[in-house]
């Protein structure tokens, strides 16, 4: 064999096996261990949802006050399963940490009721997007259609039109004027609480979106309320594809069979 | 009724509700994500069985680095699944945090290979009072007896002369001159590895212990290296005993029927 022709096998079998190295796995830090829902339970099944695509490596901390800088720095994206509403549970220095986490070009994930945490701090208000404030409510936990509004979106790129949740559906949040809307769906008026007084908006109400802030990236999805609601192909799907694009800017994971 | 009588009463019902009400539960905050053993099967265990006492209310942080005095102040005891070799992981602050919470007079539990980690820092060797060092080793997991040798202990009070294990026993610790030992079993030198080499020492190695440091208690438990281990009923009594204890000074849960 030349010596151009082992050189020239070399650089094929070495560029060959390149490829077929797996990416690095992005790594995933969910912040939870306060929240008016059930974090105990949803928490691993957020870590399950994950890690089954082969792509995160998760880790989770239940107490974030006193975390700093040191222990976000690790990670690609941050995950919020936390609610602490009207009470800032959190010292200043994990939510500096956050805010310059993200600032500095990293993700942020909002995960359901994480947008009611943090009343009063307008900096969060404006990082995740749109927030839970006075004005939010939902009509009952039922099953509805949603859209994507949005189809050229890596996060929704290759899925289909609409899919089925059983979720509750909220409505009135504090919507920030910068977010790129992904998927909505109709609150149905005739949905209303036992009372008749809690019903749905009549609206196309936005449910998951995108944005900026600083240089980094934030998905937010309003859905998930509880193991149940999470375990339609659309809520895990579009969490899976949102946490992706948050940690690296691009989606690599496919819309399985069940969601074309 | 006479108003003597009505006091009377009052003051009787109010110490009755006094006296009924559970104590408050004792906050645990568990340390792990970084370990040579299978810390993501391991912490829902240790979780479970604290729990499962009614006793403990658990967190878990997977990420430790950053974490400083604000995140471990909530807490009564730390829980050490974690073991990063000879590779220190931890940045300072949380290492001064812990000493501190530990020195300022609350516990802290260290379980099995957690005395392998932070090689070189003199301090966490003092901290958990026998540490897996480079004279420390163990023969193959085997069958072996567990005994109390101080069954006047809180921990111990009440239990058998002896329990049954299924483990690892490690020997050869570097071990602290200021630790009380609870437990020791007997290495039994016809248990070896495969090859010959690696067999009990014929000594009755300590497997667990307490210490002061500070004013702070310290709770080291060297069993329990995986899941199935962890299941013997003498591991989990001396566990959640020993973390009372670490946490308050003080046992009040009972030894249960199958350990009388």
């Amino acid at each position: 064999m030349t010596r151009f022709c082992s050189i020239t096998l070399a650089i094929v079998f070495s560029v060959g096996s390149l490829l077929a190295q797996a990416p690095p796995k992005v790594k995933v830090l969910i912040l939870t261990g306060v929240s008016n829902h059930k974090w105990a339970a949803t928490t691993p099944v957020l870590r399950e949802i994950l890690e089954q695509t082969g792509r995160f490596e998760v880790r989770v901390n239940e107490e974030v006050r006193g975390n700093g800088p040191e222990t976000f720095a690790p990670y690609d994206v941050l995950l919020l399963n936390y609610s602490d509403m009207k009470r800032s549970w959190w010292d200043y220095r994990p939510r500096e940490a956050m805010l310059d986490f993200v600032r500095n070009g990293k993700g942020l994930v909002s995960y359901h009721a994480s947008n009611n945490a943090f009343w009063g701090w307008d900096d969060y208000d404006k990082l995740i997007g749109g927030t839970w404030r006075e004005t939010a409510g939902h009509a009952p936990y039922h099953p509805y259609t949603v859209k994507i509004v949005d189809p050229e979106d890596p996060i929704t790129k290759g899925m289909p039109a609409t899919f089925a949740e059983t979720d509750e559906l909220y409505h009135g949040l504090s919507m920030q004027p910068n977010i790129h809307i992904l998927a909505t769906a109709y609150d149905d008026p005739k949905n209303c609480s036992t009372n008749g007084k809690t019903c749905g908006t009549g609206k196309d109400e936005p449910l998951i979106w995108t944005l900026k802030y600083g240089s980094g990236r934030v998905f937010q999805t309003a859905l998930g309320h509880d193991v149940k609601a999470m375990d339609s192909p659309g809520f895990r799907l579009t969490l899976v594809r949102g946490t992706e694009w948050a940690g690296t800017g691009q989606v690599t994971i496919p819309v399985p069979p069940d969601l074309k | 009724m006479s108003r003597f009588c009505s006091t009377v009463l009052a003051i009787v019902f109010g110490v009755g509700s006094l006296l009924a009400q559970a104590p408050p539960k004792v906050k645990v905050l568990i340390l792990t994500g970084v370990n040579n053993h299978d810390w993501r099967a391991t912490t829902p265990a240790l979780r479970q069985m604290l729990e499962q006492t009614g006793r403990f209310e658990v967190r878990v942080n997977e990420e430790v680095r950053g974490n400083g005095s604000e995140t471990f102040a909530p807490y009564d005891v730390l829980l050490l699944n974690y073991n990063g070799l000879k590779h220190t992981w931890w940045d300072i602050r949380p290492r001064e945090a812990m000493l501190d919470f530990v020195r300022n007079g609350k516990g802290l539990v260290c379980y099995h290979a957690s005395d392998n980690a932070f090689w070189g820092w003199d301090e966490f060797d003092k901290l958990i009072g026998g540490a897996w060092r480079e004279t420390a080793g163990h023969a193959p997991i085997h069958a072996f007896t567990v005994k109390i040798v101080d069954p006047e202990d809180a921990i111990t009070n009440g239990m058998p002369a002896s329990f049954a294990q299924t483990d690892q026993l490690c020997h050869g610790y570097a071990l602290q001159p200021n630790i009380h030992i609870l437990a020791t079993a007997y290495d039994d030198p016809k248990n070896c590895a495969k090859n010959g080499k690696n067999c009990g020492t014929e000594k009755d190695e300590p497997v667990i212990w307490t210490l002061k440091y500070g004013s702070g208690r310290v709770f080291h438990t060297t069993l329990g290296h995986d899941v199935e281990d962890m299941s013997s009923p003498g591991f989990r009594l001396t566990l959640v005993r020993g973390t009372e204890w670490a946490a308050t000074g003080e046992v009040t849960i009972p030894v249960p029927a199958d350990l009388k």
